[in-house]
């Protein structure tokens, strides 16, 4: 496994804030991919972010990651990347007096947040498009284990509007669950909220 | 051993319904399993990764949700999943609409389970309507509320029966109030909650006609506090020429509710002022016309409503000398002692709520407000926040008398099975499902 051809290409470099330098972090994933990842990046993921807080630990060491493969980590990574990028739009909260120059940069703030949530919202949509549904479950769980609340509250919201006007079989299907119920138990549940079954999709 | 070869026969299930297969996958049998590290990735969500997602969902997905598996059933009805929905997702109040001989008096239908309300609910978030019944006791029922996730409901036949009921699982309770509190000429309710102690407030102002004439009228304030379990009437007032409404409010502590002048004229009354009662302080200015709050316009009818911790007035904007036109629908919210005017309905949708007499209904939550004329089963909404005007799709309820009206209230939709365990008195429930009560 050579290093540079496990490297993720990213059509998106951030620019580098003057003084942070070039600091990587280096991940190794179970199928034993390395990835090399700018500081910025890696400590969005709240587990790197203990990992290097809680030990003086060097830097060019590489973290186990024993729970997430290489696809995974790579779109984990590109969507933090992405993330802070827009999240570097807005610009830092002003202060608390109330000028009236002040005012003026509050509406441009406005516009500022306006903006990003555009261009959040046509990402997210464009990075879960093809995604299948086991790519999407894998991906929930290397956000979960990395400890990414955004990516994580993303995904959720996002397998939830898969599957929200499914049917119950799809559901199952969806998350390779077995349903347990008798015909009769399941039958009850049914009726007793006729009201959430009707006008479901067909399958 | 067993558990990984089903979890394989899972995924080559689904890998032949969708597009994009990795070849990695279809390569491997069941004894490649133990060697590749990566496969032995737990593809099995946790639990509270499940809650995590069921809770993005909409109410009728949650409540399908419990049908996929005893596991899930248990996550969707579990105290921590319904207490912790409205932190993951703000939820829009539903509205329920139905129909009804008066505006203000309900003829419920009798089923088996005892007698029900039928009429549509409508969720926002998924913008669809659903057959619902809600569940009643007694045979001529009054609205009185809906706050904080209570729909209350008076018993008209004997006046003196409060149900406390959560539409959404179909829960309702009978709660009981003092044997001196028989419901008056006109009663207004509202409660508050505290989720954080699991206490609550109720509080009621009642009127009562006095005399035979429009003249006299007895208004009395009566508090409950869930903690003291104690009903205490800390205010009686006689007013001449003026009464209480229907509706009242608490907002931040501070109970609000509108007072309406009665006139030769105009037996009914119209709201003249709003006056205000402390509920922390218990302080209530005994000479009521100096602390009234005028209204900012002649108002033909009006709605309190605590939105985000803001009162807000809803109001038909009357002629001065002709009470029963009603030019416009106005929207103000109350800042320090003056109204601030909020929104005015813009003439289209004015028009589109059709040529109603004076009266609509109109009750919201949050940061949304419904207004519902009593002819039609349109249903207009008010966003507070992008101060938007959006008709709601149309609601399939029906007429089943040519004279009847079409009315409606808004509730928060909560999942907890008891609104809050209200003291005394009898649970009605809903039919025992399969489910798991942790």
């Amino acid at each position: 496994m050579a290093n540079g051809e496990n490297q993720n290409p990213n059509p998106n470099p951030i620019e580098a804030t003057p003084g942070a330098a070039a600091r990587t972090i280096t991940l190794k994933t179970a199928d034993g991919e390395i990835f090399e990842v700018e500081e910025a990046v890696a400590m969005e993921f709240g587990t790197v972010k203990s990992f290097f807080e809680d030990d003086a630990v060097s830097a060019t060491k590489p973290m186990p990651l024993p729970n997430v493969s290489g696809s995974a980590l790579s779109r984990v990574i590109t969507y933090c990347r992405r993330s802070l990028e827009i999240r570097s739009m807005i610009p830092p909260a002003t202060s608390e007096d109330a000028t009236a120059a002040e005012a003026v940069q509050g509406e441009g703030d406005l516009e500022a947040e306006k903006a990003a949530k555009q261009e959040r919202k046509e990402f997210e949509a464009e990075f879960l498009k093809d995604e299948s549904n086991e790519d999407v479950k894998e991906l929930i769980l290397a956000a979960n284990y990395l400890n990414i609340k955004e990516l994580l509250d993303f995904l959720c919201r996002s397998v939830a509007l898969r599957i929200q006007n499914k049917s119950v079989e799809y559901a199952r299907k969806f998350f390779g669950i077995e349903g347990d119920y008798t015909p009769e138990e399941e039958a009850q549940i049914r009726q007793e909220y006729a009201w959430a079954f009707e006008g479901v999709d067909e399958d | 051993m067993e558990q990984k070869t089903l979890w394989f026969d899972n995924i080559a299930v689904d890998i032949k319904e969708v597009a994009g297969i990795l070849a990695s996958y279809s390569e491997l049998s069941g004894e490649d399993v133990e060697e590749n590290n990566f496969i032995s990735i737990d593809t099995y969500l946790p639990n509270d990764l499940f809650e995590r997602i069921l809770a993005f969902l909409p109410i009728a997905s949650i409540f399908r949700a419990g049908a996929v598996c005893k596991k899930w059933n248990s996550i969707v009805h579990s105290r921590r999943f319904s207490k912790n929905l409205s932190s993951i997702l703000s939820r829009k109040p539903w509205y329920f609409m139905f129909t009804s001989g008066s505006p203000n008096s309900y003829k419920p239908i009798r089923n088996d389970n005892g007698y029900d309300l039928i009429g549509y609910a409508y969720e926002p978030m998924v913008q669809k309507w659903y057959r619902f019944e809600l569940p009643c006791h007694g045979t001529s029922i009054c609205f009185i509320a809906s706050s904080c996730g209570f729909v209350c409901f008076m018993d008209n036949d004997t006046r003196s029966q409060l149900y406390v009921c959560n539409p959404i699982p179909k829960i309702s309770e009978k709660f009981e109030i003092p044997r001196y509190l028989i419901f008056s000429d006109y009663n207004a309710l509202a409660v508050s909650v505290d989720r954080s102690s699991q206490s609550y407030t109720i509080a009621m102002v009642m009127s009562k006609r006095a005399t035979h004439d429009f003249g006299q009228w007895i208004l009395s304030i009566h508090i409950y506090c869930s903690k003291a379990k104690l009903w205490v009437s800390p205010v009686t007032e006689t007013l001449m020429g003026c009464r209480g409404g229907d509706d009242c409010v608490i907002c931040d502590g501070v109970l609000y509710f509108l007072i309406y002048i009665i006139t030769e004229l105009d037996l009914t009354g119209k709201p003249d002022g709003l006056l205000t009662y402390n509920l922390s302080s218990q302080s209530f200015c005994c000479v009521l016309i100096n602390r009234l709050i005028p209204v900012p316009c002649p108002l033909t009818c009006g709605r309190l409503m605590n939105l985000k911790s803001k009162l807000v007035l809803v109001g038909g904007i009357g002629e001065q000398d002709q009470p029963s036109i009603i030019k416009g629908i106005g929207i103000w919210v109350l800042k320090g002692r003056d109204w601030e005017e909020f929104a005015l309905m813009p003439s289209m949708y004015f028009q589109g709520l059709g040529n109603f007499d004076k009266v609509f209904a109109s009750s919201g939550f949050d940061d949304l407000i419904y207004i519902q004329s009593y002819e039609a089963p349109s249903l207009l909404m008010f966003d507070m926040k992008m101060k938007k005007w959006k008709w709601s799709k149309k609601c399939p309820v029906s007429k089943r008398l040519p004279l009847q009206c079409f009315t409606g209230f808004c509730f928060e939709p909560r999942l907890e099975l008891l609104p809050l365990g209200m003291a005394t008195g009898q649970v009605f429930c809903g039919d025992p499902g399969p489910r798991c009560c942790p």
